[in-house]
Parts: C-alpha cells; sequence; structure tokens
C-alpha cells in the first residue's frame, strides 16, 4: 500500500497534481493560444491523459508531461483560432467623474494594448504574462516550459520592449 | 532614454537603491507603469480547482476507480472487524453450555429451562445449552443423576456409556467407569447404548455392567435412595460399592487380599461414615482401619 502512495494512478497523489498544477496549465494555455481555443478543455484533455499514462509518469515528470501534452494536443489542432486576450470590460478607473475624452483614451490603450499582445510571438506573450500578471518567477516559467532562466529573462525583456514600442511608438 | 540594462534588472528584481532612483525617474518608469497596471485586465479567467475537478472524468480507468473505492472504504473495514467479531460472540453464546458439578460427598439439585428437575449425586457433572432449549432438550452426564423432566418434546440424557430418551418422565441415570444403570420411576425411557436398546417401564432398570445387560426389577420405590441419603445396591460388584462410598465421603479405601468382584445387596447411609462403613464391611466379612485422615484399608476378616 505504501509504496503506491508513489504513483501517480494513486487517487489522492493524482488529486494533489490536480490541485498543484491545474492553474498553472491552464493560465499557460491561456496566455499562450487565447480564450477561443479552450484552455479549460485542453487542461481536462491533459489531466485525462496523464491518469491514463500513469502507470509510466512518475510523480516528478507529471509537471512537464502535462504542459508537454496540454501544447502537442493544441498544435495538432487543425483549426486552431487566432490568439485572443479579452480583457475586463469595466472601466479602468471606477469613478464616472472622468471626462468623456479621458474614457475614451483609455479604451483606445486598452484595445491597442490587447493588439499588442496578440502581436507577440507564443514563446515571449506566454512568458511575459506568466511574469507580469501571474507572478510567476522566472525559476518557475523555466521549469514550465522546459528552458533556461536566462531565455526567460530575454522573452520578458523583448516582450516588453515590443510592447512599449507599439503603444507608445504612436 | 534609460539604459536598457536598468530595465532589465527592474524585470530580474535586482535593482540596488541608486538604480532603483534611476529607474523611478527615467521617462521609461510612466509608460511601464501604465502598462503594467492594464495588464491586470488581462489576466486569465478565474479557473477554479473544485469545479474543474469535479468535472474531470477520468474516462477509461472509471471502473477500477469505482471498484477500489468501496473495498478501501475504513468503515467497511471496521464494519467487517465488527460483524467477525460479532459473529464469533454469537456462536460461543449459542454453543456456551450452562454447567453444573459436584464434588466429593456433594449433591445439587437444579433446574433446566423448562423447569425440569435434575439432582446431581456426588462427584457428577451435568451441562446442556440453554440456547435452543425448547428444540432440543438434551444435557450431558457424567457421573449419577436423577431426573423429573416436564412434559414436552424429547428429552436426552447423554453419557459415554449411552443415552437415555424420555418424553417426560422421572428417572436415574448412572454411568460411571464402566458402570451404566438406568432406574424409571414414571412414565417410560428409552436406552441407547452402544448396539443394546431398551424400553423401560416405570420401576424398571437398566444395567449395563461389564458389555453385560440386565434388566432390573427393583422394590416399587418412588425415587432413588441416595436423593434421600443412602446409596441403595442390588447385587454389584463390591468394587463399585466401595467407589461410591469414596465419592460420599471423599476417602481413598484400599483392600487386601479381598475379592472386590463379589456381589453387594444393601445400602449405606450418606451422613455418617461409622455406620456407613459398618453397612459395608460387616455383610461382606471385612475389617476395616483408618489409615491417616482420607485412607481406609479393608481386610479379609480372619475367623
Amino acid at each position: 500500500m505504501d509504496t503506491e502512495i508513489n504513483d501517480v494512478c494513486n487517487e489522492k497523489l493524482f488529486r494533489e497534481l490536480f490541485k498543484t498544477h491545474a492553474r498553472d496549465l491552464h493560465n499557460f494555455l491561456y496566455y499562450k493560444y487565447g480564450k477561443d481555443n479552450n484552455p479549460k478543455d485542453l487542461v481536462q484533455e491533459a489531466f485525462m491523459k496523464l491518469w491514463d499514462n500513469c502507470k509510466k509518469v512518475l510523480p516528478g515528470k507529471a509537471r512537464s508531461f502535462l504542459f508537454t501534452v496540454a501544447n502537442n494536443q493544441m498544435l495538432n489542432e487543425l483549426s486552431k483560432k487566432k490568439t485572443s486576450l479579452a480583457y475586463e470590460k469595466e472601466p479602468h478607473i471606477s469613478q464616472t467623474s472622468e471626462s468623456p475624452e479621458f474614457v475614451m483614451r483609455e479604451n483606445e490603450y486598452m484595445q491597442r494594448l490587447q493588439l499588442a499582445l496578440q502581436d507577440l510571438t507564443e514563446e515571449q506573450r506566454t512568458t511575459f504574462l506568466l511574469n507580469r500578471i501571474d507572478g510567476k518567477k522566472h525559476k518557475e516559467i523555466a521549469e514550465m516550459l522546459g528552458i533556461s532562466t536566462k531565455a526567460v529573462e530575454k522573452r520578458i525583456y523583448t516582450a516588453l520592449a515590443k510592447l512599449r514600442e507599439k503603444l507608445e511608438g504612436i | 532614454m534609460v539604459k536598457e540594462e536598468i530595465i532589465q534588472k527592474w524585470l530580474n528584481g535586482t535593482l540596488n537603491e541608486a538604480e532603483r532612483l534611476e529607474y523611478d525617474q527615467s521617462d521609461a518608469y510612466k509608460s511601464i507603469r501604465k502598462l503594467s497596471d492594464s495588464l491586470v485586465f488581462f489576466k486569465a479567467p478565474e479557473f477554479n480547482i473544485e469545479t474543474e475537478w469535479a468535472q474531470l472524468k477520468l474516462t477509461g480507468n472509471e471502473k477500477g476507480k469505482v471498484v477500489q473505492m468501496p473495498i478501501f472504504q475504513p468503515w467497511m473495514r471496521a464494519a467487517a472487524v465488527l460483524i467477525i467479531l460479532f459473529s464469533t460472540l454469537f456462536y460461543f453464546y449459542v454453543n456456551r453450555y450452562t454447567e453444573t458439578a459436584t464434588s466429593y460427598g456433594e449433591k445439587a439439585e437444579l433446574y433446566l429451562p423448562d423447569s425440569s428437575k435434575v439432582i446431581l449425586n456426588a462427584l457428577s457433572s451435568i451441562r446442556y445449552k440453554s440456547i435452543g432449549w425448547k428444540t432440543r432438550r438434551e444435557v450431558i452426564l457424567d457421573g449419577e443423576a436423577y431426573f423429573e423432566v416436564a412434559k414436552g418434546k424429547q428429552f436426552s440424557v447423554v453419557t459415554t456409556s449411552g443415552t437415555t430418551s424420555v418424553l417426560g418422565t422421572k428417572f436415574n441415570v448412572m454411568s460411571r467407569e464402566g458402570y451404566f444403570e438406568v432406574l424409571c420411576f414414571e412414565g417410560s425411557v428409552r436406552v441407547d447404548s452402544g448396539n443394546k436398546q431398551a424400553t423401560l417401564e416405570a420401576g424398571n432398570g437398566f444395567r449395563l455392567l461389564n458389555n453385560e445387560v440386565t434388566m432390573l426389577q427393583p422394590e416399587r420405590i418412588i425415587s432413588p435412595a441416595w436423593i434421600h441419603g443412602q446409596s441403595v445396591f442390588t447385587t454389584v460388584p463390591l468394587s463399585k460399592v466401595i467407589r461410591e462410598f469414596e465419592r460420599q465421603y471423599n476417602k481413598t479405601i484400599s483392600a487386601q487380599d479381598v475379592d472386590l468382584e463379589r456381589l453387594y445387596t444393601g445400602s449405606f447411609v450418606h451422613d455418617n461414615e461409622i455406620l456407613a462403613l459398618q453397612a459395608i464391611t460387616i455383610p461382606m466379612n471385612l475389617n476395616w482401619k483408618k489409615d491417616g485422615e482420607h485412607k481406609i484399608i479393608l481386610t479379609a476378616r480372619s475367623e
């Protein structure tokens, strides 16, 4: 019995893996492929695959297995839609006392930002948003994506430079 | 324009105090600050772990999952242990015997679950199951006992020498060291002893001694003498009489040059040792003397 605790097939352990990795995986997929490619479904599919292969996957390898599987599944989908990130529609500043001109400028900025994010490469966007929005450390992202921390730093910097260029250039 | 290096350090969170000051005062600071503030609105939608887990269908393995669960439910293990425990207790409860035994010189009177009366003679024991007594009236006897059986289903007295079965009557059973005797005082009883069977009417007796059956016709008495404090013998080997004396008085009797197979007819009382010894020795033409507290020696009386 005790030796089986270390098996991914053990339901308790499997649930722990889900708790630990499901959200990270979801956000990764969302930032990479956007809202139109059903990141939640992809998370489900990835965990189903992990369950089916639970005997072959060591618990320590489960995370990289999940990220690889989810990524491959996405690439396999022929009807891949263009990445689109939705931003929340609430006004940037909640007070309505702002001048209509200001509100309009803000909306315009958000739209430009949205387009700028879409124009980043998948790698740049994923890395940048996991860091800047989800607050993931460089090391964590490196482990998730299977790249070096140096590469993570470079991607983030490049992404920021590109975004600034698009937003400020106009 | 601030140096790229500063922005990179800011991104890595490795700015020192001086660099931080430089960064905060740069023209890049404002635009990056606005960018960062705006990014929050692009955060991935809420992902509820519990909801998503509930929706997760582990297809293919579901069967294994479902089968595994109930077996390892802790309460089921506890239940299994309890069932075994109670079954065992119940088994012992149902099969437990009620036992009564007497020592040297003792007699005991007891009542069975159906109010049948039993009187145990000295150094005898009786046991029976009180659970299910109504359907199976059976007692196991070692020694001698007198029964007054209440009317009902078949009542059996099991001894190593044979079984006595009745429906409701008064009778005495004695089973001691190869000596088996049944006396019927009322109604009728059936005796099964190995390949020998007999049905006794009131006033008849059955004796099995040295594999030989003797049918007895004792005096018309309504109960055995021993329950009234007397042992009565009719043509019984002296050895059996001596054994009965030993049981009633807790003594050991040794005989020197005495023929123990001689038959004795007579009786002795249970409450007067000297009188009892005389009752045995005088008719048999024997002498007796005490040898310590518990020993008696019998010798042939010389002319």
